[in-house]
């Protein structure tokens, strides 16, 4: 395998964009954002270049705190920072497209989060009217 | 000033076998702006791998997607199998390889026909498809399945195939190719099909990248990227070079597709006669624990599974991002500027896989 070494670099909230903007300046392209439900939210930000594979990773206690959006340095990220407000509920701060919600069309917002998964027990049907 | 006026783009739309919709924008017959919608048959099935066992899971994950449905299924496996540090048995990783590849090519085969039918050319439309059923039965012969391969399993391989079988399949490539041959003669050389591709949707190089294009869209417009360099499965065996084009229109997407077709008949002339004898499979104990991005090349380009398990036999997160979800933005910038006209042409050229986007 030539498959390079996956680095990982943790960083605060707050310092984000100054991680996101290093990897630009090395020439890398952004390859994916990854949400993780875990006690609170882990975002894993994704990025190649020749030789290399790293992931700048934040912690996110809860979903009241707003995400800065990486759109004003890597514009299409607006497409997986839609899609992670709309399957997680996490908000983003300066996203350069911001959907409001719409970029996905679930029937219950935010499924990934304290959904129960298919085939789990449903909770009893009350019926159209509650009775 | 001329008028503005938004037209929309499905979610139904006869270039569109599956639904996506985008609101465009115009300004008299040209495109100023395309803002995109999904979800309209989201299934959840990221969600669905916290409750199943991760190794029932493979079946899901072939399941992402009918064409590209062997590399979801290897590339999950590959993916578990490097969280549990398992290292495959020989046989396993060639015919891994083998089946990608048949894989590439019955999905660039099926995309050119669709190509042809897109802009009127039916004749090239049936004929791709009519070779492409080659493939198909060599797909059948060897894993039981034409579209589902059902082939893939955490630790190797489901199904070994016999040598036999082995030694006959490079004669009905051959076969193949030479059928294949003046099908893409006729759309290098003719001239209605130049004059709807060339000089169409054109996505500059540096755009290609910015904006995280991947696959035949990103070599399309000049950028050398190929996950298969990184020499997972045996590719770190073959002479992989990846198909570049440098004029980054509709023109240039599709002769990377049909040059790629040709380079898996070069890989698969390597990997058959070198397929090792012994086992295809490993016993797998114990559960993920652990994280891991497994990168891999699927027809459409770059695919990236991440799965994160704590131990236990239903996983954490499994994620899948799809190339058509990565060649949405550059698929926004390609429709700037262009005729209305040519917008479905164009958005056929990502080869959009909107099964794979809605997972």
């Amino acid at each position: 395998m030539n498959a390079p070494v996956q680095r990982y670099v943790e960083v605060q909230p707050d310092a984000l964009l100054e991680a996101v903007r290093a990897q630009q300046l090395t020439g890398s392209r952004l390859v994916q954002i990854c949400c993780t439900k875990l006690a609170g939210f882990e975002l894993t930000y994704s990025f190649a270049r020749a030789g290399a594979f790293d992931h700048v990773r934040v912690q996110i206690p809860d979903n009241t705190v707003k995400v800065p959006s990486i759109s004003p340095i890597y514009s299409c990220s607006f497409a997986y920072e839609n899609e992670i407000h709309d399957l997680f509920g996490l908000s983003f701060l300066g996203l350069n497209i911001d959907y409001k919600g719409t970029f996905y069309k679930t029937t219950i917002p935010a499924p990934m989060v304290g959904t129960p998964v298919c085939g789990a027990p449903a909770p009893k049907d009350k019926g159209a009217h509650g009775e | 000033m001329a008028n503005r006026t938004v037209i929309p783009f499905g979610p139904q739309h006869p270039v569109l076998p599956e639904p996506i919709h985008l609101d465009l924008v115009i300004e008299d017959e040209h495109v100023v702006e395309a803002i995109p919608s999904f979800g309209f048959i989201h299934r959840g099935l990221e969600k669905l791998a916290e409750k199943r066992d991760f190794t029932e899971f493979t079946f899901v994950a072939e399941r992402i997607c009918g064409i590209c449905s062997y590399i979801h299924g290897m590339g999950y496996c590959q993916a578990i199998e490097s969280v549990m540090g398992l290292e495959i048995p020989e046989r396993a990783k060639w015919l891994r390889t083998m089946w990608a590849e048949l894989s590439r090519m019955h999905s660039h085969m099926m995309w050119l026909g669709l190509l042809g039918d897109a802009f009127g050319f039916e004749n090239l439309f049936m004929a791709f498809w009519r070779v492409r059923e080659g493939l198909l039965d060599i797909i059948e012969e060897t894993s039981g399945g034409r579209v589902i391969f059902g082939a893939a399993k955490v630790g190797g391989i489901r199904r070994d195939v016999p040598d036999d079988l082995l030694a006959r399949i490079p004669a009905q490539l051959a076969k193949i190719e030479a059928e294949m041959r003046p099908i893409t003669d006729v759309f290098r050389d003719d001239f209605s099909v130049r004059q709807r591709l060339c000089g169409v949707g054109v996505l500059s190089q540096k755009d290609a990248y910015d904006l995280g294009a991947v696959g035949p869209v990103l070599r399309g417009s000049g950028v050398a990227v190929d996950t298969r360099l990184e020499g997972y499965a045996a590719y770190d065996r073959v002479q992989v070079e990846p198909i570049v084009e440098s004029d980054g229109d509709c023109w240039a997407r599709a002769m990377v597709r049909i040059r790629e077709v040709y380079q898996s008949f070069e890989i698969l002339k390597q990997v058959l006669p070198n397929v090792p004898a012994g086992p295809v499979d490993m016993k797998v104990t114990g559960a993920p624990n652990g994280e891991f991005f497994a990168r891999l090349e699927q027809p459409r380009g770059e695919v990236i599974y991440y799965v994160k398990g704590s131990g236990k036999k239903q996983l954490d997160r499994f994620r899948v991002r799809t190339p058509t979800f990565a060649n949405i933005p550059p698929l926004l910038k390609m429709l700037q500027g262009c005729q209305l006209a040519d917008v479905p042409v164009i958005v056929l050229t990502i080869d959009p896989c909107i099964s794979c986007a809605e997972r």
